[in-house]
């Protein structure tokens, strides 16, 4: 990030800014070094061309030097032959001498053809001499044929010498004039070498610099909005809404931030809908909590204060029935025993329901002590074997050997496993119904298994609310407040346990719950 | 060259009532000339009304003539050179062969032959390639190449010659005996050129059709002998008539 606040950063903004598609932008840098490499190969090519010319060029100067030199090779063996025809006088010499002469004007109009303007003048000017020589030539060969010596003699002399003189001059100066131009297009072509060597070179600095300069702007110009957006969107996790996202980008990059700052505002306003919520439920929660409070205090005191009066009924009740006012008539023992019966399951109901009214209120506490469980066991046992013998059916209890003295609420786990074995009796026709206890690892399991009439699936989750049983038509059938699984799932959970129950419909039921053998972290 | 014969007869060859003054006149003193000589010979209805006009023609297949290489000076005288020892048109007429008649007519007599001709070496090559000149005529050998030429020939009537000849000379060669003379080029050794020499003015040089016409003939039997550089010499006897001129065609076997 240095480098974007370096003055490098001005170009990268300034890039971002173009009002341009990020496929458009990548496209551009593309075309602009895929343009380079293109003008890179035309100056190349044109380089190479340039040179191929100026060395097509030097080869041709260089065929012009060769010829000169035939030409001046020839005009000495031409002068070598007439020389030895005038000593031989034969025939033989002479055909050398046209033969050179003719290789002179050969090469002549060759060198003619192929020569730059500028020495049309020169080879014009030797032309003119050859001109000369061959009629010298021509007439010197006659006279020896013509036995004319003398003649041909002075023709060499007077004519052909000077002649021969001026056209080795001429075609001196036609060499020098080649080389000199040989030499200029050496230094030409050297010049040319060194030309592109530094235009190839400033091309290689130039695209480096270029795609250098290039790949950081139009990068940073691409990074610096996902940046900006992994700030941003750190933030909205951190649960900071309402923030903006600014970037220069005019592209995709900047739609994509106007969309996440959009979408920032509408998360804040919908975090603000929700904590007003939130505020004004946590506000009825607290009334409602209020009025249940209330409501448990209620029933406390309404239960207490009713079991004033029932316990007086039950008790004149009793003392009726134990005829301590006298004999009571046998009409009336029947109506007396139903008000115990029901005055009995009166007070039960009311006992319940001030039980879980102090649960709710949270005014029930539990009164921790040792206890036996082989104890409870037995007191349950005997409370309800009365029941099993009355309903025909098996009930046994089987408590593992080598427990240990438990801690917590004896009375109340009593209570718990009371309302469990008598829901179970209550429940089956016919079969049995087992107690059965268990330790392992500091918890106690109690279990009751019966052969009842199960509680189909969808009803187990309820099965331990309040004033539920699993068909309102059962109340009506086997009797209860609804309020006995219940009392016990709050008594077992304040042991810090757990309730809980396996059944198939028709086949029975296993209610089990498990309780630390030490209680509230009692005494070992 | 298949014009029709009455036309090249109003162009070339022009029948005798057109002739100018001074030509009739000439040819009435020359054939006045022959008539003295030659009196004792049946004198024809009209000495010189007759011609004849012919082809020359190849009989067989024409050989394969393979193009001459140049192997020096090619800068000037070219890579190589067509073959021109026979030169045939599409009809297979043979161009430069030189006709003439065996034994010219007594008393009668042609237009005469230029006593000057010319022959040009141009681009290594003589130009014309056959020429014809009276006995005592000359010719003018031109140069027009930028090169030395040689002039070679040994003939046997005539002397021989051999000069060295640069361009713009002129060298001019008198020939005083009839025959046939090869002339050639010491330093290209491609190039062919041949002089014939004439007996009389009955001599004629096909053209580019292989067609000659002879003028000036009266009627009678003659022959005909035809020279060619490749295929040799070719005789047949011909009667020239009433008609005028006398269609002939000379076959020249191939060989």
């Amino acid at each position: 990030m240095a480098l974007i606040n370096s003055p490098l950063g001005a170009p990268v903004r300034a890039f971002a800014r173009i009002r341009a598609s990020v496929h458009v932008k990548l496209l551009a840098g593309f075309l602009l070094i895929t343009f380079l490499v293109i003008a890179l190969t035309v100056v190349s090519l044109r380089t190479v061309a340039e040179t191929a010319r100026e060395a097509t060029l030097l080869d041709q100067a260089h065929e012009r030097v060769v010829w000169s030199r035939q030409i001046e090779h020839a005009l000495a063996m031409q002068m070598h032959f007439t020389s030895m025809t005038l000593l031989s006088q034969g025939e033989e010499p002479v055909s050398l001498i046209l033969r050179e002469n003719n290789r002179f004007n050969d090469t002549l109009a060759r060198l003619e053809t192929a020569a730059p303007a500028e020495e049309r003048t020169l080879i014009q000017a030797i032309r003119g001499a050859q001109d000369d020589a061959m009629a010298t030539v021509a007439d010197i060969a006659n006279a020896v044929r013509d036995k004319k010596l003398a003649e041909a003699l002075t023709a060499l002399r007077t004519r052909q010498e000077p002649i021969y003189q001026k056209i080795e001059t001429l075609v001196g100066s036609l060499v020098s004039a080649e080389e000199s131009r040989m030499a200029k297009l050496r230094q030409s072509l050297a010049a040319t070498r060194r030309q592109s060597m530094r235009l190839m070179t400033g091309f290689a600095v130039a695209s480096v610099v270029l795609a250098l300069v290039g790949g950081f702007i139009i990068s940073w110009s691409f990074i610096l909005p996902v940046r900006a957006a992994h700030g941003f969107l750190s933030d909205v996790a951190a649960g900071r809404f309402g923030g903006t996202v600014v970037v220069p980008n005019r592209d995709e990059f900047g739609a994509l931030a106007e969309h996440m700052t959009w979408m920032s505002r509408e998360l804040h306003r919908l975090d603000e809908e929700q904590r007003v919520a939130a505020a004004t439920l946590r506000g009825l929660n607290d009334r409602l909590a209020l009025a249940s409070r209330a409501k448990s205090e209620f029933l406390a005191n309404m239960s207490h204060e009713l079991r004033t009066p029932l316990n007086a009924i039950l008790g004149f009740t009793e003392i009726l029935l134990d005829e301590l006012y006298g004999e009571v008539p046998a009409n009336l023992r029947e109506p007396l025993v139903d008000i115990q019966t029901n005055g009995r399951h009166l007070l039960r109901l009311i006992n319940d329901v001030l039980d879980l009214s102090k649960i709710e209120a949270g005014r029930l506490e539990l009164g921790l002590g040792e206890y036996s469980v082989q104890e409870i066991v037995e007191v349950v046992h005997a409370s309800l074997r009365s029941l099993a013998i009355e309903k025909g059916l098996a009930f046994s209890v089987r408590v593992a050997p080598g427990i240990p003295a438990a801690w917590g609420d004896g009375r109340r786990l009593t209570q718990c496993l009371l309302n469990l074995a008598g829901n179970a009796l209550k429940f089956t026709r016919q079969g049995r119904v087992d107690i059965d206890v268990s330790h392992a690892d500091g918890w106690l399991t109690f279990k009751v298994a019966d052969t009842g009439i199960g509680i189909p699936k969808e009803e187990v989750e309820n099965i331990f609310a309040e004033f539920r049983q699993v068909d309102t038509t059962i109340t009506r059938e086997y009797g209860g407040t609804g309020l006995g699984l219940s009392i016990t799932k709050r008594l077992v959970e304040m042991h810090g346990g757990r309730i809980g129950v396996e059944s198939e419909l028709g086949r029975g039921s296993t209610f089990f719950f498990t309780v630390p053998l030490h209680a509230d972290g009692g005494p070992a | 060259m298949t014009l029709p014969i009455h036309k090249r007869a109003s162009t070339g060859g022009a029948p005798a009532p057109r002739r100018s003054a001074a030509r009739t006149s000439s040819t009435v003193l020359c054939a006045l000339g022959v008539f003295l000589l030659v009196n004792n010979k049946p004198t024809p209805r009209d000495a010189t009304a007759g011609a004849i006009k012919g082809t020359v023609t190849l009989k067989g297949t024409a050989p394969e003539l393979k193009k001459l290489a140049v192997t020096i000076d090619q800068y000037v005288c070219g890579k190589e050179k067509n073959p021109e020892e026979l030169v045939l048109s599409p009809q297979g007429g043979i161009r430069s062969a030189v006709v003439w008649l065996d034994k010219p007519p007594a008393g009668a007599s042609a237009a005469a032959l230029a006593p000057t001709a010319t022959m040009d070496q141009k681009e290594c090559v003589f130009a014309p390639r056959v020429v014809v000149v009276p006995a005592g005529g000359k010719i003018d050998f031109l140069n027009s190449d930028r090169l030395l030429h040689n002039l070679h020939s040994t003939p046997s009537a005539n002397p021989p010659f051999n000069r060295t000849q640069p361009k713009g000379r002129t060298i001019t060669i008198p020939f005083e005996k009839p025959e046939i003379i090869r002339v050639t080029c010491d330093l290209h050794s491609w190039m062919r050129g041949w002089v014939v020499v004439a007996e009389h003015p009955y001599y004629a040089l096909t053209d580019g059709a292989g067609e000659f016409e002879l003028k000036g003939l009266p009627a009678g039997r003659y022959t005909l002998k035809v020279w060619q550089e490749r295929l040799g010499t070719v005789s047949k006897e011909v009667v020239v008539g009433d008609q005028d001129p006398t269609p002939v065609t000379l076959e020249m076997p191939a060989r």
